[in-house]
This record gives C-alpha cells, sequence and structure tokens, in this order.
C-alpha cells in the first residue's frame, strides 16, 4: 500500500465507509500514546482504560463525518482531552499509593525502590494541580506537543496555554522542590 | 534588557522553545546577568527530569480487543436499527429535541393553569370564601373546597355549605 493509503485520515475516512478493519488499523496504532495521556492524567488503570475506549468509540461514529482538513491526531487529541477533563469533573482524583511497576534496566534494588517513591510523589504533586493544567503539563513534558498543538486539544488560545504552564510548573515547583534532596540520586 | 518581572513572565515559553529568536537573545541576555533569574530558570528546567521519573505501565493486554468488541457490537446493533427502520428513532433521543419539549411543555403546564384560575376567579357562580357569623359573633371564614369552579351539585363541598347556610 501507497502512504497515502496507509494514512491516518485515509483510515478514518475508509472507516466511515463502513471498513471495519480500517478502524482496526487506527485502534492499534494509536491506543499506546492515547493510554499514556489517560494513565497520566487520571493515574488509574479502570479509568484510563475507560476513557481510551470511549475516545476510540467516538472516534468511530465521527468516522463517517470526518473531512480530512485536520489530522487525526490533532482531533483524537480533542476527543481525549475532552474526556479526562469531563472525568475530572465527575471525579476527584484518588490518589493510591500503588504505582505499577515501571520497566527499568538498573539492577540496583535500591535505585527501584527510589525510582518507585519518586514516581509516587510526581503522581501526587499532578494529582494537586487542576485538571486543565495537570492535562497542559502531561501533554507538554510527555507527548512533546507544543503551544499550538495543546491550544487546539484544550480548545482554548496559545496564551492560554503558556499561562496554564506557567501555573502548573510553579505550583509543580512548589511540591517537588521541597523534596529536591529526595530525588537528587 | 528586560525587567525581572518581564523576563520571569517569558521564561516558561523560552524554555518551551516558543518564543521568536529575537526575543529568546534578550532573555538569555537577562539570564546571564541576573543570578535571581538563573536560580528561578534552573528551578523550571529541573522539573524534567523529575517528572521523567513517572513512567507510564504499558498498555493492558486486551484493551484493543475490548475496544473492537465494543465498536463491532455497537456498529451491529447500528446496522440493525437502521435495518429495522428504527433510524428515526434516534431523532427523538436528540438533546435539543429533549431540551424543546420539555419548555413547550413547561409553558404549556404554565399558560394552562394561568387560564384556568383566571376563568375560576372571573366565574359568578365560584364560591371561593364563605363568611359565617357564629353565636358569639365572631366572624369565621371557611374555605370551599373546590377553588376553580363552583361546587358541583351533590357533592362534599355543597353538603357543607348547605349546612353553613342553614346555620347562618
Amino acid at each position: 500500500m501507497s502512504d497515502t493509503t496507509e494514512s491516518d485520515e485515509w483510515l478514518l475516512q475508509a472507516t466511515g465507509r463502513g471498513d471495519f478493519a480500517s478502524f482496526t488499523r487506527i485502534v492499534e496504532r494509536h491506543q499506546a500514546w492515547a493510554w499514556r495521556i489517560a494513565y497520566r492524567f487520571t493515574g488509574n488503570e479502570n479509568d484510563a482504560s475507560d476513557i481510551v475506549q470511549e475516545a476510540f468509540l467516538r472516534l468511530l461514529n465521527a468516522s463517517s463525518r470526518y473531512r480530512a482538513t485536520a489530522r487525526l491526531r490533532t482531533y483524537f487529541y480533542r476527543i481525549i482531552s475532552r474526556l479526562c477533563l469531563d472525568r475530572a469533573k465527575k471525579k476527584q482524583p484518588l490518589f493510591v499509593e500503588t504505582i505499577p511497576d515501571a520497566p527499568d534496566s538498573r539492577p540496583s534494588a535500591t535505585d527501584t525502590m527510589m525510582r518507585q517513591e519518586a514516581a509516587i510523589e510526581v503522581r501526587a504533586a499532578l494529582d494537586a494541580l487542576p485538571p486543565n493544567q495537570r492535562l497542559a503539563i502531561v501533554l507538554r513534558y510527555y507527548e512533546d506537543l507544543n503551544y499550538k498543538e495543546i491550544a487546539s486539544a484544550l480548545e482554548t488560545t496559545t496564551k492560554a496555554v503558556e499561562r496554564l504552564l506557567a501555573r502548573g510548573r510553579d505550583r509543580l515547583r512548589g511540591i517537588l522542590g521541597r523534596r529536591e534532596d529526595f530525588f537528587a540520586f | 534588557m528586560w525587567s525581572c518581572a518581564g523576563n520571569r513572565k517569558r521564561l516558561n515559553a523560552y524554555i518551551d522553545g516558543e518564543l521568536p529568536k529575537r526575543v529568546r537573545r534578550s532573555v538569555e541576555l537577562h539570564l546571564g546577568a541576573c543570578p535571581s533569574c538563573r536560580r528561578v530558570f534552573d528551578d523550571l528546567c529541573g522539573l524534567a527530569p523529575l517528572l521523567e521519573n513517572y513512567d507510564a505501565p504499558p498498555v493492558p493486554a486486551g484493551l484493543s480487543s475490548r475496544v473492537l468488541a465494543e465498536a463491532a457490537s455497537r456498529q451491529r446493533r447500528k446496522a440493525y436499527g437502521n435495518e429495522a427502520g428504527f433510524g428515526w428513532l434516534k431523532l427523538l433521543f436528540k438533546p435539543w429535541l429533549v431540551r424543546s419539549a420539555t419548555t413547550a411543555a413547561l409553558v404549556v403546564g404554565l399558560a394552562m393553569g394561568a387560564w384556568m384560575g383566571w376563568t375560576s376567579h372571573r366565574s359568578p357562580e365560584s364560591k371561593q370564601w364563605v363568611v359565617v357569623t357564629n353565636n358569639d359573633g365572631v366572624a369565621e371564614t371557611l374555605y370551599t373546597f373546590d377553588v376553580l369552579s363552583a361546587e358541583p351539585r351533590g357533592s362534599i363541598e355543597a353538603a357543607t355549605l348547605a349546612l353553613v347556610g342553614d346555620e347562618r
């Protein structure tokens, strides 16, 4: 297949025409990053799975109306962001101290333990942020999106994104900065 | 060169590489000369390695199967609905239609209530209040049971009013 026929946009249009195999390809291609955003935002596997599932179903629903004026990724970022923020409105973040084992190549048990402790601290700091600041931080730091892309996902302006990130960073600095010595390993 | 406040306002955009080259240069000049702003800048830059400590676990096994199974099930339901000619039913559950129907029902209810109240108030047969004087000469006010219209013949209200009338 050529690049055009394999593009996300082509696949989504094919999905809109009833080609379920194309939808399967979209799910396989995009589930990993969708999952990462939802998980880092919620900190909970079940919530993140629900968000990812609902996002793909919304994408499927909208596929028949999709016109290739925007990239699928841009469109999907927006769906995920909306679902994350909706979920946050309904549910206060629940801080759970059980962070799943992260893939770690270092053999030292102490290092692994400290890394897990650090992950718990970061999770708590992220949970302390208001939802829109948390999402902006997740999209900027973990998905490496620029201001324009974050603004599109959050349906706001680049200036507002700059403010969200500035406030979010200030707050994180306040929380994590106090533990600077702890993290110095 | 910027003031410290002006410079700090631009630090986030500077770190994120969102400033034009000329403005970047001004921020860099300030950072080179201002230890206080430099400290803030270093703090902000220090966040990235801290946040890196928080890895997301791998995608749960079976998530894509779950998504695809639910999608296929919805597609089937949709196809069945269209084949069975129930497509028009979807229109009934459009949020704008539900909102409009609710508003219309409220307006009609209020209008009917106002009309019924108005017509019963205007009706000469309507007896809403009966003033009775008892033996002590104290006026007591009794309220009839039906405020919207005259009491029906043979009803409890009619019997009560007849009794009260006899006493008077």
